[in-house]
């Protein structure tokens, strides 16, 4: 084996976890708090119409969202066939992490601040919310990172073992 | 117009995210320590492996 390639890992974690991230906002903010929809600044949801305009939009969002995460379980079930990359929990979790905080931080960025279709919670003190938003995206990125950085020295190989040592069952 | 606007607007922040993604798949790759050794322990489709596991279990305690 010539080197190690946890970068598989990391990108597979990054998908899923901004994926998840999506489901989060979607689910959470857009359907059970109804703080904001996909398009609520453009076209407010104040009437049926307005609603189901918006409720068209969130679905396409969660479609997008579900190819997200079916594209990182379909990386990650790659990576887990290859021999040299490293099956650390470390790297997966934080690349989670981080691509949940990539999520908030990049849809933050540009959905709220750059195009402003939507705001995470309308009203007067929406910039406050908006700002909270986008400092939790860097608070989770810098969470990944660290776990990520972490589990930079780890080498177990997919089956739980390292090399060198018997697995007590073998 | 609406229409094409919304989608690159909804499109725009989830396309980013998976340039990052493989930007980091490209950047993390390749980069392990040199001290950490080489992954060559037994595993599916490394046959090698798997050889040398058979070898172990077969000797003498």
């Amino acid at each position: 084996m010539k080197g190690t390639h946890r970068g598989a890992i990391i990108s597979s974690g990054i998908l899923l976890g901004a994926g998840l991230g999506g489901f989060v906002d979607g689910i959470l903010l857009h359907q059970i708090l109804q703080w904001h929809n996909m398009l609520s600044a453009f076209r407010p949801p104040t009437d049926l119409v307005a609603m189901k305009y918006n409720m068209v939009w969130d679905g396409l969002f969660h479609v997008f969202t579900w190819l997200m995460v079916s594209a990182g379980l379909w990386r990650l079930w790659l990576a887990g066939k290859r021999a040299d990359v490293p099956w650390s929990t470390r790297t997966f979790v934080g690349s989670l992490i981080l691509g949940w905080g990539l999520f908030n931080f990049v849809e933050g960025l540009i959905s709220h601040q750059i195009l402003g279709i939507h705001h995470v919670h309308p009203g007067e003190a929406q910039l406050a919310w908006d700002l909270g938003f986008l400092a939790s995206g860097l608070v989770l990125m810098g969470l990944g990172a660290g776990t990520i950085r972490a589990g930079r020295r780890d080498s177990t190989p997919r089956g739980g073992y390292t090399l060198g040592t018997r697995p007590s069952h073998a | 117009m609406d229409f094409g606007f919304h989608l690159f607007a909804m499109l725009l922040p989830l396309c980013v995210i998976a340039m990052i993604a493989f930007a980091f798949e490209k950047l993390a790759s390749g980069r392990q320590p040199a001290h950490v050794p080489a992954l060559d322990a037994p595993h599916s489709g490394d046959s090698a492996g798997s050889e040398r596991q058979a070898a172990h279990r077969e000797e003498p305690t």
